[in-house]
């Protein structure tokens, strides 16, 4: 338990650094988000009006709102609010003004109803959650039908009907909200099927518990549940609008009516955040980032909850974030348009936003259920013009498109959207490099990639010739360059053989480690026996050289191939990275292999193992270069020189223990293993001890104030 | 029983290494601040005489002058004011049944509460949960000693409960009233710690019922009517607003973004006064000393509210709070995760004189522009506020220098506009027939903008000194461009810049440094502050034409509670004020804080609207009615606007310079620095813009608005529909503002959608 509570610390800590602090006082509050960045744009949504009461009521009639719950709006724009402590359901005109008052259906009082939707004909159709019904009324209140609990095998297990959430489908039949899934039903009341199923997932700690439990802890296990929906709405062409908690798939989806998820899916998205799949991909992809992308923001760790979610007539979906009262707006595709509103006592803020609809004109109303208000809030003409850009984009009118997305660059030249849609518009014109640039600024690594490879591909086709040349005179070079590499590294190992150099310098000692690459059994042979005339400072410098040639990939590497954001490069971390697990590695294996009859010194142990680092410092170099003409589709050739080349070091570092300590293979692979166990044990206590450090550091600072309060 | 003398012993050592290791950080601001004059009585050279009321429950006339009687009841210890000349009861300290009905039917303490003047509210001395109590002045338990004075009165009141003991000094004058609460009458002889006293929570208490309004300075101003009280929603709740930005050490990072809890702290008051409109009349109220640590209440007859009237009071601050962390503390058996913080207040009382003056306003008078006038002239004539040397018709540009990049494994400083290429800017606009121009340079400094400017070199990317001494050459020659080298002396941001979040930043009282949520946010200790001050002077003591601006220095103030040198926000106004009057040079601040407006030429990043608070139901330029034709303002910049008609119309209304922010270069390059909030910004995109805004404004609006002899105030602002303002200034000038989607029509001149009017006062 502790521990977790440490990883997990750490790990919302390496989260949290991404995001940076902003110092002058903005002047708009809106922004954007790209990647962890939130970047400041010009005001989205302006703060019209809000609904505080009912106007226009009798005085028998509460003019106020109690913790309603849900808000929808009909053809012609009038509201209806599931007032659901007030026990009923009103129907008012845009401004608050009272159209009807639903309190009753037959012959019983509705029971804190918290879903309402308008039907054809000014009919109404409430979900009477605390009488366990919906119920269907004409426009003067009348009971046309009431639906229970549908009679089906399948809704046996339901114990308790509380329909929350309602929606009428516009082919006729209803959905019902049902936490995993969304239920439809037809007009009879007849079950029609479960819609949107979230998948359970396979979850490694629960499989491994209950491999191990008993029948009796199995039951206190406790079943695991699918992501639940938190809200829904459905629009003219019956496709399900949903909110949902399912961190997989994403928390925003778009279900069609059989209910598959048509939008966009943060599993099918590179480098997104998903589970063990993603580690052996990126292993395959050389380490390739991706911008990350998820629906709203984490909250110290914590994934959002979309408590309501709105569309529009162009498919501008909205959604409001319940911890944090926030608005996003995403487009069609999933691209985040705005984010704006907030918690607080302002107008134009929330305490629980729980429902939000959207009119004709694209205002907002946002349902606050704490509050018992509704607040209006007016697009303004710029980001009416980036969704207008976005619907001509999506259209296929990309001339169109890319004149709205310049006017919206000449009031924000930073907005990121923006650029993407100039360079898409470049892409589909034949401008590769403009096309780049943008993918670049926005930063999309998946759509510069392809505008990358156009760009080869073209500039292939224009210098065959010197394309050809130049690649002959690279290969020839770098062959040269070996063969003088392999003598030279030959005649020092020759040499210190016969011992013609009595003791390595740091020179030799260097070529010594080339000369690994090309004959590494008798370089290790030539070090075990040699005890005394190694040179530590080669080994050094060969360490040296792998942290300044990381450094040299950092800045050097193209775009599409980097491994860790500009931004995020932390030269502590990269020389950690490095040095950590050579050093432990080479203390363990020495502590494990002296245990095991082993025939080796540290120096010797260290002096190979740094002999082992020649490769890393090659291939990093060489991966470097060679990403500025590779496409990511041959990010495979990428992938075996930067991540195929730890294979091949992890070799070498074997073959150094089997050979320097003359073992067999079994007690090789044996050592091997316990020294992986002490690197591992040598990590752990060090972090275990620095918590403790930290503990007690607290604890005395703890001390110190209670001994302050005392006087 | 034996392990509690080990733990003692222990925090006893602990203790005194730390109070050891502490010692001798030369934090505090000896030498520096100039010594305070003791505070004068209202009665100075004066002899009281002990009062004795013939008959105590009902008002006996005081004193009077001119216009006003000041009556007194002594068995509630309560005052109103009458008017002298018709016996028309005008203002009432103590709520009366005629006002509020259920009066007599209320609760001991509510009643008591509606009829003090004053009401306190403190802690007993080992409390850590914020466990406040409160007292009322009107309570009968309570003995009150009055002294009687020519023009006045001086209670003396003994609370029963916490044997707190405060004078009240009561003064009518010729336009109104002045109360004041002498520092050295606060007699603390119980076990417990003052906290806080409001004065005259009740003075003035309007019915939901009246017509007439409150009136705050959240923001530029704002109102609250009386009758729109029952439209805010179930749940709205009194506003508080703290003068000169947040006086709670943990509110001053609250808005941040790194901070999950997205509650924001209190809105700030720039300047200490509140109004309250009934019918025919109307006060202000201001505070002339002591404000530094002082909020005002703004409580709307809402849902949420017991007593069902609209009232305003001042909430005079004397003890600092900060947050206790018990995690190891066990109290009353609470020790659970939402229980974790307490707050305690501090050991010594601040000593601080406070004095309120009230303004009373009839007729014409009796509306937030009267109020605006009278406390316009109060502070012009009384040297709070100065007339600016500088010119009002002015373009006010901010060039943006540069800024740090984050990207990468070295600093590396983006430059957005060298010192050149900002004389090449000026002189296109110059040129461009802009007569005025004031300029504000941003992150000129070595790393720019963002870092503590330990020393203020010009950045080498920019020009370095050579590039300084050349603009300065440009500034003594172009005199119709006036430059500010815009510094930050009070921020600090983890890792930028040389600074020790130990020894340079503030303190809370337990001895951690006040920051943000991730710790990446701090706030300069004013002795450091000082000594930054210092060195930015050596290095522009060569220059003679450029001139100083200073950023925050008129949003807030801050208080540094370390145990080794606490500095209380009184003494960083004074260190403020200090440096302003320190130099030779022309200052530019940085928002419009009372204490600022009197040494600065320049005012930049005024607000233009209020804080947008539920219970506000009007903006209003009160500030600006203050202000203009006196110091000229700035506020949000037009390039970063959604829409600059918009806020040309806001400009306009709100009498603020034309004000843009603008570079050399693209915006696209600062993506990897802490500034991206300038989104567009590239001047070559602007300028022709900027020169067609300027050629309107110096056309249409300040031949009106702007006299070259005696000076133009803006005296009037009236909301004649929702959408259509009026404006008056003091030359007869009228402008009308339509910000409605139609044309609308008001003195018989047709404003048409989203545009103005301005009907010259000259030509009439």
């Amino acid at each position: 338990m502790k521990n977790t509570r440490v990883v997990s610390a750490v790990l919302s800590l390496v989260l949290l650094t991404g995001m940076t602090g902003m110092q002058a006082a903005a002047y708009s509050t809106d922004y954007t988000i790209d990647g962890n960045d939130r970047i400041a744009i010009p005001e989205t949504y302006l703060y019209s009006y809000s609904i505080n009461v009912l106007e226009g009521a009798g005085p028998e009639t509460r003019i106020y709102f109690d913790q309603p719950a849900d808000l929808r709006m009909d053809g012609e724009e009038n509201l209806y609010v599931a007032d659901t402590k007030n026990n009923r359901v009103v129907k008012m005109d845009k401004t608050g003004h009272l159209l009807s008052l639903y309190t009753d259906a037959g012959d019983t009082k509705l029971n804190q109803p918290q879903g309402v939707w308008p039907g054809p004909d000014g009919d109404v159709y409430i979900a009477d959650t605390g009488n366990q019904r919906i119920v269907h009324l004409a426009e003067d209140g009348s009971l046309i039908q009431e639906y229970g609990l549908p009679d089906s095998p399948v809704l046996s297990e339901v114990q308790v009907y509380s329909p929350t959430k309602i929606a009428l489908s516009p082919t006729g039949g209803l959905y019902v909200l049902m936490g995993e899934t969304i239920m439809s039903i037809d007009e009879e009341n007849n079950f029609r099927g479960y819609i949107g199923q979230t998948d359970v997932g396979f979850d490694f700690v629960d499989w491994l518990l209950r491999l191990v439990a008993s029948e009796a802890q199995k039951v206190m296990i406790g079943k695991r549940t699918a992501a639940s929906y938190t809200n829904f709405t459905v629009n003219d062409e019956g496709l399900i609008y949903a909110a949902s908690q399912d961190e997989k798939e994403g928390q925003i989806k778009v279900l069609n009516s059989v209910g598959n998820n048509i939008y966009r899916k943060l599993s099918s998205i590179d480098g997104s955040f998903s589970g063990v799949n993603d580690w052996v991909g990126r292993y395959f992809s050389g380490n390739v980032i991706n911008k990350p992308f998820r629906y709203g923001e984490l909250v110290d760790g914590e994934e959002p909850v979309f408590s309501g979610i709105a569309v529009d007539k162009n498919g501008m979906i909205t959604v409001a974030e319940k911890n944090t009262g926030k608005l996003y707006q995403y487009d069609q595709t999933g691209n985040l348009l705005t984010v704006f509103g907030g918690l607080g006592s302002n107008q134009g803020e929330f305490t629980i936003p729980a429902a939000l609809v959207t009119d004709d004109a694209g205002r907002l109303y946002v349902l606050d259920s704490s509050k018992g208000n509704i607040q209006v809030f007016e697009p303004t003409v710029f980001i009416q013009k980036v969704q207008q850009a976005t619907i001509l984009y999506n259209e296929g009118d990309y001339d169109g498109a890319s004149a709205l997305w310049n006017e919206v660059i000449a009031i924000d030249e930073t907005y990121p959207l923006a650029h993407i849609g100039l360079a898409s518009t470049a892409y589909k014109a034949g401008d590769w490099e403009a096309a780049m640039e943008g993918y670049r600024y926005a930063n999309d690594r998946v759509q510069y990639a392809k505008a990358f490879s156009e760009y080869r591909y073209h500039f292939m086709q224009e210098h065959f010739l010197l394309v050809v040349l130049a690649a002959a005179a690279v290969l020839v070079g770098i062959g040269a360059l070996a063969v003088l590499l392999s003598r030279q590294s030959k005649r020092v190992l020759m040499g210190f053989e016969y011992r013609q150099i009595p003791k390595l310098g740091v020179g030799t000692g260097m070529l010594m480690g080339v000369s690994l690459l090309f004959r590494p059994r008798r370089t290790m042979e030539s070090v075990k026996n040699s005890r005394g005339r190694l040179s530590v400072p080669a080994g050094m410098l060969i360490l040296l050289l792998a942290l300044i040639v990381r450094v040299f990939f950092i800045y050097t590497v193209s775009y599409s191939f980097q491994d860790v954001e500009l931004e995020d490069v932390n030269l502590l971390l990269e020389t950690a990275k490095i040095l950590l697990p050579f050093f432990t590695w080479v203390g363990a294996s020495y502590l494990i292999s002296a245990q095991f009859n082993g025939e080796t010194t540290l120096e010797e142990n260290f002096v190979a193992a740094s002999y082992c680092m020649v490769p890393y410092v090659v291939a990093e170099f060489a991966a470097a270069l060679l990403s500025h003409i590779l496409c990511v589709s041959e990010k495979t050739l990428f992938a075996v020189l930067v991540n195929g080349v730890m294979l091949w070091m992890i070799w070498l570092f074997i073959r150094a223990i089997f050979i320097l300590n003359d073992y067999g293979t079994g007690q090789t692979l044996l050592v091997c293993l316990l020294s992986l166990c002490a690197v591992i044990l040598i990590w752990f206590i060090a972090l275990l001890g620095y918590t403790l450090v930290g503990r007690i550091f607290q604890f005395v600072r703890d001390l110190i104030q209670e001994a302050s309060l005392l006087t | 029983m034996r392990k509690r003398q080990w733990l003692r012993l222990l925090t006893a050592v602990l203790a005194g290494g730390i109070l050891l290791s502490g010692c001798a950080s030369g934090r505090d601001l000896t030498g520096i601040l100039p010594e305070k004059a003791e505070g004068v009585s209202l009665f100075e050279g004066q002899n009281g005489s002990a009062y004795q009321a013939q008959d105590g429950g009902t008002y006996e006339t005081i004193c009077e002058n001119d216009r006003y009687t000041l009556q007194y009841r002594q068995d509630i210890a309560a005052i109103a004011v009458t008017d002298r000349q018709t016996g028309e009861s005008l203002w009432d300290g103590a709520v009366t049944e005629t006002l509020y009905p259920e009066l007599a039917t209320s609760t001991k303490v509510w009643k008591d509460y509606m009829q003090s003047l004053l009401a306190i509210t403190y802690a007993s001395k080992d409390d850590t949960r914020g466990n406040f109590v409160r007292e009322y002045s009107a309570a009968p338990e309570n003995t009150v000693e009055t002294q009687r004075y020519a023009n006045g009165l001086k209670l003396t009141v003994a609370f029963a409960n916490s044997s707190i003991r405060l004078q009240l000094e009561i003064a009518l004058e010729d336009d109104g009233l002045r109360l004041r609460i002498p520092a050295q009458g606060i007699e603390e002889n119980g076990n417990y710690r003052l906290y806080a006293v409001e004065l005259l929570p009740f003075f003035g208490a309007a019915a939901k019922e009246e017509e007439g309004y409150l009136f705050y300075p959240d923001g530029s101003g704002a109102l609250s009517y009386f009758q729109q009280t029952e439209s805010k929603h179930l749940y709205a709740t009194p506003l508080t607003l703290d003068i000169y930005g947040p006086i709670l050490q943990s509110d001053f990072f609250a808005d941040s973004e790194s901070s999950a809890s997205t509650v924001s702290a209190n809105p700030t008051a720039m300047l200490p006064v509140y109004g309250i409109k009934r019918s025919g009349r109307a006060f202000l109220a201001a505070v002339v000393e002591g404000e530094e640590y002082a909020q005002i209440l703004v409580n709307p007859s809402i849902n949420m509210s017991t007593i069902k009237l609209n009232r305003c009071s001042f909430s005079f601050i004397y003890r600092e709070q900060y947050r206790v962390y018990l995690s190891n503390i066990v109290k009353y058996g609470e020790n659970q995760a939402t229980n974790l913080y307490g707050t305690r207040l501090v050991e010594d009382l601040l000593p601080l004189d406070r004095e309120v003056k009230l303004f009373f306003l009839e007729g014409d008078q009796a509306d937030y522009s009267g109020m605006a006038g009278v406390y316009r002239d109060y502070l012009r004539e009384n040297g709070w506020m100065n007339a600016s040397s500088a010119a009002q018709d002015a373009l006010s540009l901010t060039l943006f220098m540069g800024a740090q990049s984050d990207a990468g494994l070295l600093p590396d400083y983006v430059s957005m506009t060298t010192l050149e290429q900002a004389q090449s800017i000026l002189n296109q606009y110059l040129d461009g027939g802009v007569e005025n121009l004031q300029v504000l340079l941003r992150g000129w400094t070595q790393h720019g903008y963002g870092y503590v400017p330990d020393q203020a070199k010009a950045a080498s990317a920019v020009g370095g000194q050579k590039g300084l001494e050349a603009l300065d050459r440009f500034a003594a020659e172009h005199r119709g461009a006036r430059i500010y080298l815009e510094a930050n002396l009070t921020d600090a941001l983890e890792g930028k810049g040389r600074f020790s979040d130990g020894r340079d930043v503030i303190q809370q009282g337990n001895g951690s440094p006040v920051t943000d949520g991730m710790q990446k946010q701090f706030l300069i200790t004013p002795a450091k502050v000082w000594e930054n001050f210092q060195d930015v002077l050596r290095r522009v003591n060569g220059f003679s034409s450029l001139q100083m601006g200073y950023e925050t220095l008129g949003l807030r103030l801050y208080q540094d509670q370390n145990d080794d040198a606490v500095v209380t926000r009184a003494d960083t106004r004074d260190l403020f004020e200090q440096m302003l009057a320190h130099q030779e040079r022309e200052n530019a601040v940085e928002g419009g804080n009372l204490y600022a407006l009197r040494y600065a030429q320049q005012l930049y990043n005024v607000p233009i609207s209020a804080s947008g608070n539920e219970i506000t139901d009007q903006e209003i330029p009160w500030f600006s009615m203050v202000v203009y034709g006196s110091i000229p303002y700035s506020a949000e910049p037009g390039n970063l606007a959604y829409d600059l008609n918009q806020i040309k119309l806001k400009w306009i209304e709100y009498g603020c310079m034309p004000h843009f922010e603008l570079a050399e270069n693209s915006p696209t390059l600062l993506q990897d620095t802490d500034y991206n909030e300038l989104f567009t910004c590239k001047n070559e995109d602007w300028m022709d813009r900027v020169l067609t805004l300027y050629a309107e404004f110096q056309e249409e609006i300040w031949p009106h608005t702007v006299e070259e002899e005696g000076t133009v105030f803006l005296s009037r602002h009236e909301i004649l529909d929702e959408d259509l303002i009026r404006v008056t200034y003091s030359n007869g000038t009228v402008i009308l503002l339509n910000y409605g989607d139609t044309a609308q029509t008001a003195d018989g001149c047709t404003v048409e959608a989203n545009d103005y009017q301005v009907i010259g006062g000259d030509e009439e």
